[in-house]
């Protein structure tokens, strides 16, 4: 029984440490409720059989009926203590799951966020993330938490009642409560099992699959396509057919497991019988008197605190799960298990204009076998415009991420004046750079914008030139010039901007980041969703904007490319640099560069400007 | 209303699904009404002690064991077989929901922030329906249990209804608590789905690159933990009415129920009740007690349960409303002869101030490539989904061939229409699946996949996947591969052209990722096979592109204001031909 108690303890731990940071004072609270509750269940237990002991002496043998009232007085105390304690209860649980959740997901997204490489989240640890996050909202975790007093006050019942019941034989309610467990844990391999199959960390992949179905029917992101092509009775046919595949190999599984947990409960019943046997012989002979018989065979049948308790013990197995598992992944991203992590130092962005090195440079994603650039040479001077182009899949994002310092190179650097961009924090801050798959934060407009650079986000002339520099004051004004707006139709008050708009956005959050100090711009496809006004007005304004800083710009528009200092060609199967020069040099040079743009020029040519 | 049909819907899936593990579900409950008979076995435990009466002893112990071993087998069954239900009742809803959700004809609900409410509550009670299942045996074995304990009771003093009246209205301020929770979890819910989203972030590439970059580790966190304590705030503000109806409980109940027994043991004292009765009396009070703790929760549970269903049943009837008003079953013409045309049309979002689409009229002749040109938010893309009938105009009428589109059979419409879209879905399948997806019947035809990655000039990314065709795309997957945004986007545009003969293909900003090359030969290609569909909707910023369309629709702020091939409209020298010469002198 100790060890089920320790097991209790050592099993919940980690959930116990994280109750004590989260919530110590209420935590209290409610532990002192819950002691208040299983004391006042013993004591209820006791007055019971010692009021029935007295009122049989009264009759019996004609005594004062004190200590009969005195009994009472004690039985109606317990009873109502163990209401109250309820309402105690009631009190403090809100206020600490409120808390227990935040610190959950800060541990959760913290481990996302905390490495400075993007590798782990390329690899197999966004997906426990994800599956982490997933439990942490599942209902069998608030069962766990609700069930968390709830367990430990049926364990503490259960211990008083073996207190109780050594005051008749020391041996019979060990042997009870071990026949308890015994069944016990044959019942609980069975249910943990089942229920680890069923609402898992890591569902089996056959589950996984067919889950994955149903969610491409209820998401947003594949709504059109669905529709268009008619897809839902192929999907939901596809996951039926996965789902059952899956749900019968669990039970197959699961049924084997049904014969033990049947023997348990039959070697308990003996044990139990034997119990009771004894119990009633001992009080037949007399030796149980009258007043402690009562309470000897509710104790007795209390020791089934022991025993298995569906609800609330395979919540709290669910919460120690979670935590497992999340403690697991944060040691392996390099975090303590289940508090945070130090804070990093405050940013300090370079003082000077920088020039960008990437020197003998090889990289390979985690995922792939092939090196995406091999042995990449670029040397861009402070304060040069420098465009890169390529076909599809050249690598031109992955040359942007290394310079933001988002993966480190399998070999060879890269230098932001003249420091590590990928180890060195001083580069951090420094560069800006507005990816092609920028973020819709669904937050504020001053969020959205001020996220460039967070120390100027309250202020509002500040995000207004950023806005402005974008060619994104129609924005604002569309919105009313209320920099609260939440930019996501889905929440109350809340607009949804069109893919122009949101792109001008983002530019306002890079060029908002070179306003507070970055000094180096990047940009991905900056034009994509814009259309040619937007465009033009954009770059009309550029030069002036970029002015003393380093630019380095990726796009397919070739009109867009030929305004910049210097043109670079990535060339996707060799992983390098082929061409290198102005608009004119490469035209003149009748390269690559020189055949795409000439293609895309042609298509003017034949249609005519109706000038000629 | 909709509750008891919600109640009545999960009762009548549960027994339908599975008939006999319905019925073994219900052995817990016969299991919890016989463990509350041991008070009567306890009365006669204490009696016989006294008496010295083996018969009694024996009869008592009989008859706890026989309780305690038929209640143990009872719950191991009914919990196997109410797991399986669980499971399998999640499974029919969850399949149901998802079929319901994709089969809505419109897309209007996409934007509805009322929907969506529900449905992210759909998301945060995911499995609650299964799980409701659960709640509601739980109730029903809490309520046998607590009926027959009152029953035991009962059959030892007749005061103990006194009980049983007391009780009616602690049932019926318990039942206050789901109207509660039922706030508590609609003050949250916008919270909660921020929280989801921004947590899916938190671990996602492209937000995480982002966040990197521009050091908003901290701050995002920050947000994370303020909207996750705004979500469980109502929790907090409402605790204080459950604690007085504990409250209210402990000292009212419990202190008649003392009370009462107190009256007995006067009673007692005098000769007018038995030993045995009192302890009855008393034991089952202890019972009662136990059993009203468990009150409170199983009714929180069962309300959040019939809360989904109820939310379930909404779904229901909201799809049902919208299916109503498609009610065409006209097939759509085999090919177009005459063309498309829009009859005055306007469309308007939920709750904007002013229409996407404004009184458009436009002819769109069978066998032309149409090009649409304007700004952002111009209505573009709009229009392409009123043409699809993914949405269907607020006012005005789309004709084909003359036939209006909103008589038309709008599944089968769709069978004869094909497109591809900026915004894509990454469908992480295999490669092959995932651009057969464009026309399912032919799925597994190899041939009609490589024609269709040929058309969508997608040959190279087949070349770059291991293993072809059946290549699985996604790392979450074992042996999953992760494609760039280019790739993923010309697969998109493969399975657009995965239709032989679509009437219409819609080709809503596709090439956005797309490099030089790349776009021009899809777009030869797109020329080339223009003819064979019948009305090619193009929407591209690429003028080199427009300039090839048989006709050029310019809109500004839902209205069309130049219509008419390039070259008129160049000659013309209004929008279109200004925003054209900007483009084009890029390229002079």
């Amino acid at each position: 029984m100790f060890s089920s108690v320790l097991d209790f303890v050592f099993r919940y731990r980690s959930h116990a440490r994280l109750l004590r940071q989260v919530a110590p004072g209420w935590s209290i609270v409610s532990l002192f409720a819950t002691l208040v509750g299983a004391g006042s269940s013993i004591m209820g237990m006791v007055a019971t059989g010692q009021l029935i002991g007295a009122l049989y002496a009264v009759f019996a043998h004609h005594t004062g009926t004190g200590t009969m009232w005195a009994w009472f007085a004690v039985f109606a105390a317990a009873t109502v203590l163990g209401q109250l304690q309820q309402a105690v209860l009631s009190m403090s649980n809100p206020r600490i799951w409120a808390r227990y959740r935040v610190r959950i997901n800060d541990l959760i997204v913290e481990a996302g966020l905390h490495s400075q490489s993007l590798a782990p989240l390329d690899t197999e640890f966004a997906g426990d993330l994800e599956n982490i996050a997933i439990s942490s909202r599942h209902w069998l975790f608030r069962f766990g938490l609700t069930g968390t007093w709830q367990m430990l006050q049926i364990r503490l019942i259960g211990l008083g009642s073996v207190i109780v019941l050594a005051g008749w034989r020391w041996w019979v309610p060990f042997v009870v409560a071990a026949a308890f467990l015994l069944s016990s844990r044959a019942m609980s391999h069975w249910i943990e099992d089942l229920l680890d199959a069923l609402f898992g960390n890591s569902p089996p992949m056959g589950r996984q699959r067919a889950d994955y179905l149903a969610k491409i029917m209820v998401s947003t992101w594949a709504a059109k396509e669905v529709r268009l092509f008619g897809m839902v009775s192929w999907l939901g046919e596809r996951y039926r057919v996965l789902w059952t595949q899956a749900a019968g190999r669990m039970w197959r599984g699961s049924n084997r497991r049904l014969r033990p947990t049947f023997l348990g409960v039959a070697v308990l019943l003996v044990v139990l019988g034997g119990a009771l046997a004894l119990l009633a012989h001992d009080a037949y002979r007399g030796r149980v008197g009258a007043s402690s018989l009562t309470t000897y065979v509710l104790a007795l049948l209390a020791l089934d605190a022991f025993g298995m308790q569906p609800d609330a013990q395979s919540g709290l197995l669910r919460i120690a799960g979670m935590l497992k598992q999340l403690g697991g992944t944060r040691t392996q991203l390099g975090l303590p298990p289940l508090s945070n992590a130090p804070e990093p130092p405050a940013r300090h962005p370079l003082e000077c204009v920088a020039d960008i090195e990437f020197d003998d440079v090889t990289f390979t994603y985690p995922t792939r076998s092939e090196p995406t650039l091999r042995r990449l040479n670029l040397y861009i001077p402070a304060g040069q415009s420098i465009a890169i182009v390529g076909v599809n899949g050249a690598g031109k994002s992955t040359l942007i991420k290394l310079l933001a310092g988002l993966y480190e190179t399998d070999s060879g650097t890269v230098h932001v004046a003249g420091k590590d961009a990928f180890s060195d924090a001083a580069v951090r801050g420094a560069v800006a750079v507005i990816f092609q798959d920028f973020v819709h934060y669904p937050l504020s407009l001053r969020d959205n914008v001020g996220f460039g650079a967070l120390e100027c986000r309250s202020d509002t002339a500040f995000l207004e030139r950023a806005m402005t520099d974008a060619a994104a004051s129609d924005v604002l004004a569309r919105l009313d010039r209320d920099w609260d707006t939440v930019l996501s139709p889905q929440y109350a008050g809340g607009t949804d901007l069109s893919g122009g708009q949101w792109q001008r956005v983002a530019l306002a959050r890079a060029l908002a980041a070179v306003g507070a100090g970055a000094r180096i711009l990047v940009l991905d496809e900056p034009t994509a969703a814009l259309d040619v006004r937007g465009e033009a007005e954009l770059f009309d304004r550029f030069l002036e904007v970029t002015h003393g800083v380093t630019t380095v710009l990726v796009s397919h528009r070739l009109a867009t490319v030929r305004r910049a200092e210097r043109i670079v060609v990535l060339d996707g199967a060799a992983g390098r640099i082929t061409e290198d020069g102005t608009h004119e040099e490469l035209l003149a040079r009748g390269g690559e560069y020189a055949t795409m743009f000439a293609l895309q020029a042609k298509r003017f040519a034949q249609a005519g400007t109706g000038e000629s | 209303m909709r509750t008891v049909r919600a109640l009545w819907l999960v009762i009548v899936t549960t027994v339908r699904v599975a008939p006999l593990q319905s019925l073994l579900c219900l052995a817990e409950t016969a299991g919890s009404a016989l463990r509350a008979l041991n008070p009567l076995f306890y009365g006669l435990f204490a009696v016989g002690a006294v008496h010295h009466d083996a018969t009694q002893l024996l009869v008592a112990v009989i008859g706890l064991i026989g309780t305690t071993a038929i209640q143990m087998a009872l719950s191991v069954l009914g919990n196997n077989a109410r797991l399986r239900q669980m499971n399998t009742i999640g499974f029919v809803f969850s399949h149901r929901i998802a079929t319901i959700m994709g089969s809505i004809e419109t897309l209007d609900h996409q934007e509805s922030p009322e929907l969506l409410d529900k449905l992210q509550m759909f998301r945060d009670y995911s499995g609650a329906i299964g799980g409701g299942l659960n709640a509601l045996l739980g109730l029903l074995n809490t309520c046998a249990w607590a009926a027959t304990s009152l029953a035991v009771a009962l059959t030892a003093d007749w005061r103990l209804i006194i009980l049983v009246v007391l009780g009616i209205p602690r049932i019926l301020l318990t039942g206050r608590t789901v109207g509660w929770d039922k706030e508590v979890e609609e003050q949250g819910s916008p919270h909660s789905r921020r929280v989801n989203e921004l947590v899916d972030m938190s671990r996602g590439l492209d937000a995480g690159a982002e966040i990197r970059v521009f050091g908003l580790q901290q701050e995002l966190r920050r947000i994370i933990r303020e909207s996750t304590w705004r979500w469980q705030l109502p929790t907090i503000r409402y605790a204080r009415n459950y604690m007085l109806l504990d409250l209210i409980n402990g000292l009212v109940y419990f202190g008649a129920a003392v009370g009462i027994l107190g009256w007995m043991l006067e009673d007692a004292i005098h000769g007018r009740i038995g030993v045995q009765t009192f302890t009855i009396a008393i034991t089952a009070l202890a019972t009662l007690q136990s059993v009203s703790g468990n009150i409170v929760g199983a009714v929180k549970w069962a309300g959040d349960a019939v809360r989904s269903a109820t939310r379930f049943v909404w779904l229901q009837d909201y799809a049902e409303d919208v299916h109503r008003r498609y009610s065409g079953v006209h097939q759509p013409p085999a090919i177009l002869r005459q063309g498309i045309r829009l009859e005055n049309v306007s469309y308007r979002y939920n709750d904007a101030d002013s229409d996407a689409i404004s009184g458009v009229t436009l002819d769109l002749p069978a066998g032309t490539v149409v090009a649409f040109v304007g700004e952002n938010g111009a209505g573009k893309s709009t229009l392409v989904k009123l043409l699809t009938g993914m949405y269907a105009p607020t006012s005005g009428r789309i004709l084909i061939d003359g036939v209006d589109l909103a008589e038309i059979d709008l599944t089968e419409w769709r069978t004869r229409c094909s497109g591809a879209f900026q915004d894509h879905a990454n469908f992480e399948f295999t490669a092959g699946e995932s651009v057969g997806v464009g026309e399912l019947q032919r799925i597994d035809s190899e041939p009609d996949v490589l024609r269709a990655l040929h058309a969508g000039a997608s040959d190279d990314v087949l070349d770059s996947l291991p293993d072809g065709l059946a290549t699985q795309l996604g790392t979450r997957w074992p042996d999953g591969v992760e494609l760039s945004g280019g790739q993923w986007q010309r697969l998109a545009i493969a399975r657009g052209m995965m239709r032989a003969a679509p009437l219409i293909l819609a080709l809503d900003e596709p090439t956005s990722a797309l490099d030089a090359t790349t776009e021009h030969a899809l777009f030869e290609r797109y020329a080339a096979a223009a003819h064979d569909a019948a009305v090619t909707l193009l929407i591209t910023h690429r003028f080199s592109t427009v300039a090839a369309a048989d006709l050029v629709v310019v809109l500004e702020q839902g209205r069309i204001t130049e219509i008419g091939p390039h070259k008129i409209l160049i000659a013309k020298g209004g929008t279109y031909a200004e925003l054209y010469k900007l483009h084009a002198r890029g390229y002079s």
